[in-house]
């Protein structure tokens, strides 16, 4: 048990590094920023693993050795538990509270009485020469062993998780269709046994609402959603936070939400380059989105732009927004000419700048356009949100649900229970008036709460004294 | 004057009377001997105590009416809720114990230092995001609290503890001074019979918790191995509710971000000091590990639970840094 405790000691001290550097399944871009700070320092934790700690070596060395020593330590327990869950109660030698009585009965007679009484107490009874032993308390020791077993359980269930699990992100503008595959998705991570089996739903976004407290506090988050296998449509409901839509072992929740305004460009005859909804960004105050028109010739065309809900101009000529809601919007832009390199691997949130050069700057509120002096019109003429779910299945998840249930039950006796013997011996003595007599000698030993079990046996005594109708103590 | 309002009224109120009933607890604890009759003061400072619990309840309410929704939305909500649990928590225990009278005043200043910071925490009565508008999250968090609570008196135990077992082994080495009726060592172990092994865990936490050495405050103690059983009990209550409250917030975040863990800090601490805790009620089963060793995992434990309160949000960004606001 001292390896336990140490390991327990060192599992914490190892899972605390964690929440002090920034972890990379959690917050990639915070990695970044830190090892930018401190490049010699941000190598050496690199190469021990502080910003991976929980998928670390030494991280999981450490619960498997907790593992093993819980292991081996849980195999001899089992076999003692069976072992005296089996076994007869036994009368012990010597209790730590004892009571001698009379009884108005025969010995046999006194015996049934108390083996009764006992056993109506939930206590187990075997007779013995002469009288009865009793025990009860087990699951103390079974509590404890349930509670440690789901441990491993648990781990079960994590990995079964991790291993035939998927989560994936994907934003869809309000009226588009999203189709569950591996390419949909804006990002996915799939567990090395999930083999590629996606659903292959379709998931329309029939409308996105925001509600907001007077003082900007979001209130609801919910997206009108149409569920389709195939044609067929299956599920017609709202997605909202902490409510999310199952379906088919897939969990679809309400994670984020943005705005997309519908961005129009056309060229000087007319010749419409580009009218779609973009998925801006949270960008400090405001939105970021760009648009690529690869089609023009000679040069390419990228649009960066920033987009203002509810637009107002603080008095160091800064422009932010002023609530959540669309009072006032206004898309600014940065058109960029020149090549996109298309054929590098990019973000679609991001322009390419390095084979381009800046051309026009320009702002355009909603159903208003601009034409630019390259020849260029860009338009705003409607806005829409868009709505970002987390696709996620785990199919480890009611195993860890079971095992945490295991747990909680398994802490409860193996706190508050305690093991203790009851023993009973009766001798016949010789009867004043031929009436049967006997002497009752009551014996009983707790191995754990022991202030509680003295009134426990003050009860039993005071029960028999009753049931046998003699008289008190000698 | 708004609802809320008045619930802040009845905030300072109640921190008022708490504050009044600490220092009347710190003058009566000197003037009582253990186990006698309440002096005077000491039954001001209990009426001060009851009187600031009743408006804390009132404040709590009102806070509730106000922002519409259950009063453990934020910060200062849930430090109000916690110091309040651990309030009637204290007055439980003495109720049924009157010999643990000793602890009063240390209890009741943790209270109010978690008062005092609590209104350094202060938001103002509203509703809650979205991603807290779960009735998990509401289990969660008040099991959180009163997990929480329980753990802070336990924690006034381990130390009084602490205090206490240093007097007294300087009492058994120097043979000194008020200990005459002082027997031993506080912890004995009773021998079992019948081949059932010794059990020292809770050996009657109540026997004779009066005539202890030491001086000052030290003296006015009861003896170590009771403080050290309450101790234990207490953790031993909080346990269970805490690893509930970390349960039901992983049920939460399943429901609300599509895991239910994910090494979040808050998620991480919250395990560290349950963690720390199990670490403690295993040390107090192995030989070696009780007494101050145990008592030290304690007070680790208590440490890891404000940094999972205090540090993790105010300090520590994660998922639940909204929990500041």
């Amino acid at each position: 048990m001292r390896t336990a405790i140490m390991l327990l000691f060192a599992l914490a001290a190892a899972a605390s590094i964690g929440s002090f550097i920034p972890q990379r399944p959690i917050n990639e871009l915070a990695v970044i920023r830190w090892k930018a700070m401190r490049p010699g320092l941000g190598a050496f934790f690199e190469r021990i693993g502080f910003f991976d700690v929980y998928g670390a070596g030494w991280f999981t060395a450490i619960y498997t050795l907790l593992l093993v020593s819980l292991v081996g330590c849980l195999v001899p327990r089992y076999r003692a538990f069976w072992r005296v869950w089996r076994a007869t109660p036994k009368p012990g030698a010597r209790g730590a509270h004892t009571f001698e009585g009379v009884a108005a009965c025969g010995e046999d007679e006194a015996i049934d009485i108390a083996e009764r009484s006992l056993r109506r107490r939930r206590y187990r009874t075997a007779r013995i020469e002469g009288g009865v032993a009793a025990e009860r308390g087990h699951w103390r020791e079974g509590g404890s062993l349930m509670f440690h077993t789901a441990f491993l359980v648990l781990l079960v269930g994590v990995a079964v998780g991790k291993g035939w699990g998927f989560n994936g992100q994907v934003a869809i503008v309000e009226g588009d269709r999203f189709t569950e595959t591996h390419v949909a998705y804006d990002s996915i991570n799939e567990g090395s046994r999930f083999g590629e089996r996606h659903r292959g739903f379709t998931l329309a976004v029939e409308d996105f609402n925001a509600t907001f407290a007077d003082n900007g506090v979001p209130k609801e988050f919910v997206s009108r959603v149409k569920l389709f296998e195939g044609d067929r449509l299956v599920r017609d409901t709202d997605i909202r936070v902490n409510n999310p839509l199952v379906y088919r072992g897939v969990s679809i929740f309400q994670l984020a939400w943005g705005w997309a305004p519908r961005i129009v460009i056309e060229a000087g005859d007319g010749t419409v380059l580009h009218d779609a909804p973009v998925v801006f960004l949270p960008d400090g105050g405001g939105w970021r989105g760009v648009v690529k028109v690869p089609q023009t010739k000679p040069e390419q065309i990228g649009l960066e732009m920033y987009f203002f809900n509810d637009l107002k101009v603080d008095e160091r000529g800064r422009p932010r927004n002023v609530s959540p809601l669309p009072n006032r919007p206004f898309v600014f832009f940065q058109e960029y000419r020149g090549d996109l390199n298309l054929s590098a691997p990019q973000s679609v949130y991001e322009i390419d700048k390095r084979k381009m050069k800046p051309g026009d700057i320009g702002a355009v509120a909603l159903n208003a356009s601009e034409t630019l002096p390259g020849g260029y019109t860009i338009s705003f003429p409607g806005l829409r949100q868009y709505t970002v779910f987390q696709i996620a299945a785990d199919p480890g998840q009611a195993v860890v649900l079971a095992a945490a249930a295991l747990i909680l039950v398994g802490l409860f006796p193996s706190l508050y229970s305690s093991r203790r013997r009851v023993w009973v011996r009766v001798r016949s003595s010789a009867a004043a008036g031929g009436e049967p007599e006997s002497r009752v000698e009551l014996s009983g030993l707790a191995l754990q709460r022991k202030a509680s079990f003295e009134e426990e046996f003050g009860a039993i005594v005071r029960d028999l004294g009753r049931q046998l109708g003699g008289g008190g103590a000698r | 004057m708004s609802v809320a309002g008045i619930s802040d009224t009845l905030f300072w109120a109640a921190l008022v009377f708490y504050g009044l009933a600490t220092a009347a607890f710190f003058v009566a604890i000197r003037r009582e001997a253990p186990g006698a009759m309440r002096s005077a003061t000491g039954r001001v400072a209990l009426g001060l105590t009851i009187a600031g619990a009743a408006i804390h309840l009132g404040m709590i309410v009102t806070r509730a009416v106000a922002a519409g929704r259950v009063p453990w939305g934020n910060m200062y909500e849930y430090s109000a809720v916690l110091v309040f649990l651990l309030v009637v928590a204290m007055l439980a225990v003495v109720s049924r114990r009157p010999s643990l009278r000793a602890i009063e005043p240390f209890a009741m200043l943790v209270g109010v230092v978690t008062m005092v910071l609590a209104r350094g925490l202060y938001a103002p009565a509203g509703p809650l995001q979205p991603a807290l508008q779960s009735w998990w999250l509401k289990i969660h968090v008040i099991s959180a609290i009163a997990a929480s609570s329980i753990f802070s008196i336990a924690f006034v135990f381990t130390v009084a503890y602490l205090i206490k077992e240093r007097a007294e082994r300087r009492a058994l080495f120097t043979g000194s001074t008020v200990g005459a009726a002082y027997a031993g060592p506080a912890v004995v172990a009773e021998r079992g019979g019948a081949g059932f092994p010794a059990d020292h865990l809770d050996a009657d936490p109540d026997a004779g918790a009066d005539a202890p050495p030491g001086r000052g405050l030290a003296a006015r103690l009861p003896k170590s191995s009771t403080l050290d059983a309450w101790s234990y009990r207490l953790t031993a209550v909080a346990f269970p509710i805490w690893t509930w409250a970390v349960i039901a917030g992983a049920i939460w975040a399943a429901k609300a971000w599509s895991r239910y863990w994910a090494w979040d800090p808050k998620e991480t601490w919250a395990f560290i000091t349950w963690v720390i805790y199990a670490a403690y009620l295993h040390a107090r089963a192995t030989s070696g590990w009780r007494g101050r060793r145990a008592a030290v995992v304690a007070v680790a434990g208590f440490v890891s639970l404000w940094i999972t309160y205090y540090v993790v949000n105010l300090w520590i960004v994660g998922l639940h840094s909204y929990a500041g606001t």
